[in-house]
């Protein structure tokens, strides 16, 4: 006469498969949609192949909707840049249209960019105001370059008179210039290390590859010739990310591979597709597209500064007791 | 299921407990002593369950008078509580106040709700809900403190750091008692205590904790010791990844196009 006791450990919700497919990030320490992750990835990936520069701008504020905790948001997409920017680099690598010389000036300017702002990056979360600061940098950057490139594209779209180069004479009359034969300049070496510099600080606190600042400046205000302005922008993009990557892993420990892994694959994946959506369009229209996205996602970040928040206390775990 | 049998079993027949004078006790187990966090995981549930026992052995039946309590008790963190007010147009975290030893889970379950009994005394030292252990946390007095103290259980329970009377404690067939907690996806790893009340008329009669342990196993474990520990390793493990998956993602396009052509 045995009879069956209704077992409770059957009854419990620990040996069932869970419900959605869910893959636990071990540094992030939580748990997230798997196919979510490769979307993200996927969409950014297709940004870089449509518009040639990387969508980053926009993966850190998704990650963060998704709940990743930003310290690990930032350090990880860092290592995500250094895969969607290699192919690329070595593709005009291989064309000749990288200017090693600056590309190695703008790269020395990088890591001491990239090791400050993730010093930056540390003492700020100490005191709390790492948020703050991140979107601040983001409403500064994105508003200007977006401003920028949507009136630029916009003059470039409804002007028939072809586009007077104003020479920009104080650029060249800084010191330490040096020749770079690949370009065909004489310049300054100063305004290279600062905008490297400048990058290498976005990618260790924004987590983006700064190649949206790079490009402009290179384009306006340095007079870099366009043919090399890509490739030698994309070498020292993946560079500075491959290093922002180790120093984070090294000093802050907030390298998630497994998220990492995720993105890496969806970018992969999106790359593929952007590079074939992204060849029907007038580069014109993409650049205003891309402005009209900057500023959208600047704006958005403003409003968040701006408006009371819901809720506006917040809760930092400092260490285990 | 077959230990619940035994130990019911055990119980009815086993040796009588003889203590000192009132020697209520409290039996206690666990579904699991142990909750891996493995890659798939999603979140945990576990079953608490026991007996209280009268001073000659026999599980106490179903008094109105004895109330019983479990509490789940996660290890504790060093948190910062910070506030946002406006400054310059901006929203900026201008205040802190940072208090120690909050556990990173708590919840409780009860067979009556504690605020309805008299049970003052006893919460001042042993908490049995989430108002009470949150006080327990600073000892100042203090409007700004309390602002933080309800800022904490207010975030706390919105994430399911907090949780209480999250289910009811079920009495079965007047002796045994179980209740079920679900730990959240985003735990933290370390040893959790799971504590089991008996009260009457407010005091506390008997308790007994035991002990659990959350951590991660196999993948998750081995990423995150070689994160913390060999934090170099780690990134250029991560970088050769992301090199690799750059140098396959043009060759998979080198492909397609000379497949193409």
């Amino acid at each position: 006469m045995p009879t069956k006791f209704p077992d409770p450990a059957t009854q419990l919700d620990n040996n069932r498969p869970p419900p959605s497919m869910t893959i636990y990030l071990p540094i992030a320490g939580m748990p997230v949609d798997p196919l979510l992750i490769v979307t993200l990835g996927a969409l950014v990936g297709a940004m870089s192949g449509i518009f040639g520069v990387g969508g980053g701008f926009m993966l850190t504020p998704l990650l963060f909707f998704v709940g990743i905790p930003p310290g690990v948001a930032v350090s990880t997409q860092a290592a995500q840049i250094v895969a969607s920017s290699l192919s690329g680099a070595l593709a005009y690598w291989r064309r000749r249209a990288v200017d090693l010389r600056m590309g190695l000036i703008m790269l020395v300017g990088g890591l001491a960019g990239s090791a400050g702002g993730v010093k930056l990056y540390t003492a700020l979360s100490e005191v709390g105001q790492v948020d703050l600061v991140v979107q601040l940098f983001y409403v500064i950057f994105l508003g200007f370059i977006g401003l920028m490139m949507f009136a630029e594209s916009l003059h470039a779209l409804t002007s028939k008179l072809p586009r007077r180069r104003k020479r920009h004479l104080w650029i060249h009359a800084l010191p330490l210039k040096m020749k770079f034969r690949t370009s065909g300049l004489y310049i300054s070496i100063l305004p290279l290390l600062l905008v490297g510099m400048l990058c290498g600080v976005l990618a260790a606190i924004m987590g983006v590859g700064g190649g949206f600042i790079m490009l402009p400046a290179m384009i306006y205000l340095l007079r870099i010739p366009a043919r090399v302005v890509v490739g030698t922008s994309l070498v020292q993009i993946m560079v500075v990310a491959a290093f922002t990557t180790v120093l984070h892993a090294t000093t802050n420990h907030t390298v998630d591979m497994t998220l990492a892994m995720l993105l890496i694959l969806g970018g992969v994946i999106g790359a593929q597709l952007g590079a074939r959506i992204g060849t029907g369009l007038r580069p014109e229209y993409m650049r205003l597209i891309l402005a009209s996205l900057v500023i959208l996602v600047g704006s958005k970040v403003a409003w968040d500064v701006l408006s009371q928040p819901p809720e506006p206390y917040s809760i930092d775990v400092v260490a285990k007791s | 299921m077959k230990w619940l049998v035994c130990f019911v079993i055990a119980l009815l027949l086993g040796p009588r407990f003889t203590g000192p004078a009132t020697a209520e006790e409290i039996v206690l187990g666990l579904s699991q002593n142990f909750v891996p966090i493995t890659s798939v995981f999603d979140g945990a549930e576990i079953l608490v369950f026991g007996a209280l026992m009268s001073e000659e052995g026999e599980p106490l039946g179903d008094e109105d008078d004895v109330q019983l309590a479990v509490t789940v008790s996660g290890p504790p963190e060093d948190i910062v509580v910070r506030r946002k007010t406006q400054r310059a147009g901006m929203w900026v975290n201008t205040d802190a106040y940072p208090i120690a030893n909050v556990p990173s889970f708590f919840a409780t379950a009860e067979t009556a709700p504690l605020e309805n009994s008299s049970a003052g005394s006893t919460q001042s030292t042993h908490a049995i809900s989430v108002a009470a252990r949150i006080r327990q946390l600073s000892a100042a007095e203090d409007d700004n403190v309390d602002a933080y103290l309800d800022a904490l259980r207010r975030i706390g329970v919105r994430s399911g750091r907090f949780n209480d009377h999250q289910q009811a404690l079920h009495v079965i067939d007047r002796r045994l008692f179980e209740a079920r907690f679900k730990l959240p996806a985003d735990v933290v790893a370390g040893t959790y205590e799971v504590t089991a009340y008996a009260l009457r008329a407010g005091s506390i009669i008997a308790e007994r904790t035991s002990k659990m342990t959350v951590d991660r196993v196999g993948l998750s474990r081995m990423l995150r010791g070689l994160a913390l520990d060999h934090g170099l390793v780690y990134g250029l493990i991560t970088l050769a990844f992301a090199v690799v998956a750059g140098w396959l993602s043009m060759m998979v396009t080198y492909l397609m196009r000379l497949i193409r052509i």
